[in-house]
């Protein structure tokens, strides 16, 4: 169960170079991240060499994490997204494995087991996501959602969604400004 | 309105930078604008905080053990030797003791850099007909840094996916900028190698299959200076700061 200050505590430490702060923060954190790396990558094996890439980027540069910056947790999904989206647009799979967008979409309805990491914090800061993407109309949540989740480009959320691109680079535009407006009134 | 605007602008770029959406050439600038503007990094920083609050909808999924037995593993290889329990990164951390073995290098380095290559071939021939993967270098490339005498020695066995670096003393790197070392073949864009260390000390590196295959063929190894916080790097973009041409050992 470690709260949000156990996880900046141990980043801090790995700044420094300790490799048991770093092993606990990894243990603390890792099934978080790969989680994510599976869904954007759908390959276990990409998706472990993509976590392996993360947490070494994380030893090196845990000092440049900053407690301004967000909770350690979702400045870790960070560095481990970047991650995946570099091996994405490097090379996408073969075998795409097509999903209905209205799958993503009705992922944030579910009341998934969160984490039981920094349980409140988190749960507010996804809470808060939830709740304004609500707000979006449903083509810029989609949109949105898929660029999460699986990485697409503007093109390849054109083709998924069968809309032109400039209007998918429009929904994910307004979407975003609408879900900053939304974040800031809850704030 | 003119500020508002720009400010909305830049929101937007931050956003998608995050998500991913954005493309190559504005990423790159992007970046940029993220090495010279605090409002841009703070942004940046919102995005990933906000953004990063998706992926806690996901179930956690425990990764295989043999995950941090590779991450245990890479950081003991970028661990210079002698290194205290407490050093295993490129610089910021407390360096070990015994730089000044290296910085004695550097010296000499300074004189004739070039001619350690040849040197290192020299002393390590083997037999005639004896294997060429018997641990001996088959490639190496010394980078040189004229106005400070900071030198690096690269080098490769033959059909090896590991090249190893000795950083012969520190190179002052600029606060949030990373060095990035560069495979560039003769004909072909330049791969990307790793982060260069730019403090004394003896390190191994990975090369992928592409490299490691492509390596017999005329190459060069280039390093450029690259804003640390770039995360989707391809190509470089930063400034090119030395280009030297990999050394065969043709026996």
């Amino acid at each position: 169960m470690a709260e949000r200050e156990q996880l900046a505590e141990w980043l801090a430490a790995t700044a420094e170079g300790d490799q048991k702060a770093f092993q606990q923060l990894y243990a603390a954190t890792s099934s978080q991240l790969y989680a994510l790396l599976l869904r954007i990558l759908r390959n276990p094996e990409r998706a472990q060499d993509a976590l392996q890439d993360a947490y070494v980027r994380v030893w090196q540069k845990a000092d440049t994490y900053a407690p301004e910056r967000g909770a350690p947790l979702t400045w870790l999904l960070s560095i481990a997204r970047y991650r995946a989206l570099d091996v994405l647009r490097r090379k996408r799979p073969e075998v795409a494995m097509p999903e209905e967008p209205d799958m993503v979409a009705t992922l944030l309805e579910d009341e998934q087991a969160l984490s039981p990491l920094e349980e409140n914090e988190n749960q507010q800061s996804l809470d808060a996501v939830r709740h304004c993407l609500g707000t979006l109309a449903p083509q810029q949540r989609d949109s949105v959602l898929l660029a999460y989740y699986e990485g697409l480009t503007h093109q390849e959320l054109s083709d998924r969604l069968g809309a032109p691109l400039g209007t998918v680079k429009s929904w994910i535009r307004r979407g975003l400004i609408r879900l900053r407006e939304c974040l800031a009134e809850r704030a | 309105m003119a500020e508002s605007e720009t400010q909305h602008a830049m929101t937007l770029r931050a956003a998608e930078y995050v998500l991913g959406t954005l493309d190559a050439e504005d990423a790159r600038a992007f970046e940029r604008e993220l090495s010279n503007d605090a409002g841009a990094r703070a942004e940046l920083a919102y995005w990933e905080h906000r953004l990063g609050a998706l992926g806690l909808a996901l179930a956690p999924v425990q990764p295989p053990a043999s995950v941090w037995q590779r991450i245990a593993a890479a950081m003991d290889a970028d661990a210079p030797p002698h290194a205290n329990v407490a050093s295993g990164d490129f610089g910021r951390r407390g360096r070990r003791s015994g730089t000044g073995f290296w910085r004695g290098l550097a010296v000499a380095a300074s004189v004739a850099a070039i001619v350690m290559a040849a040197l290192l071939f020299g002393s390590s021939r083997q037999p005639e007909g004896a294997p060429a993967s018997s641990g001996e270098p088959a490639y190496a490339s010394v980078i040189y840094d004229e106005p400070t005498g900071m030198s690096w020695l690269v080098t490769a066995e033959a059909g090896s996916h590991e090249m190893s670096v000795v950083a012969m003393g520190d190179y002052p790197v600029p606060e949030g900028k990373t060095l990035r070392i560069w495979f560039k073949p003769e004909q072909g864009e330049p791969v990307l190698l790793g982060k260069l260390p730019h403090a004394g000390g003896k390190y191994k590196m990975k090369l992928s299959d592409t490299v490691a295959q492509a390596m017999d063929q005329p190459a060069r190894l280039m390093v450029s200076m690259e804003d640390a916080t770039r995360e989707n790097i391809n190509t470089p973009a930063g400034e090119l700061m030395w280009t030297s041409p990999i050394a065969r050992h043709t026996g």
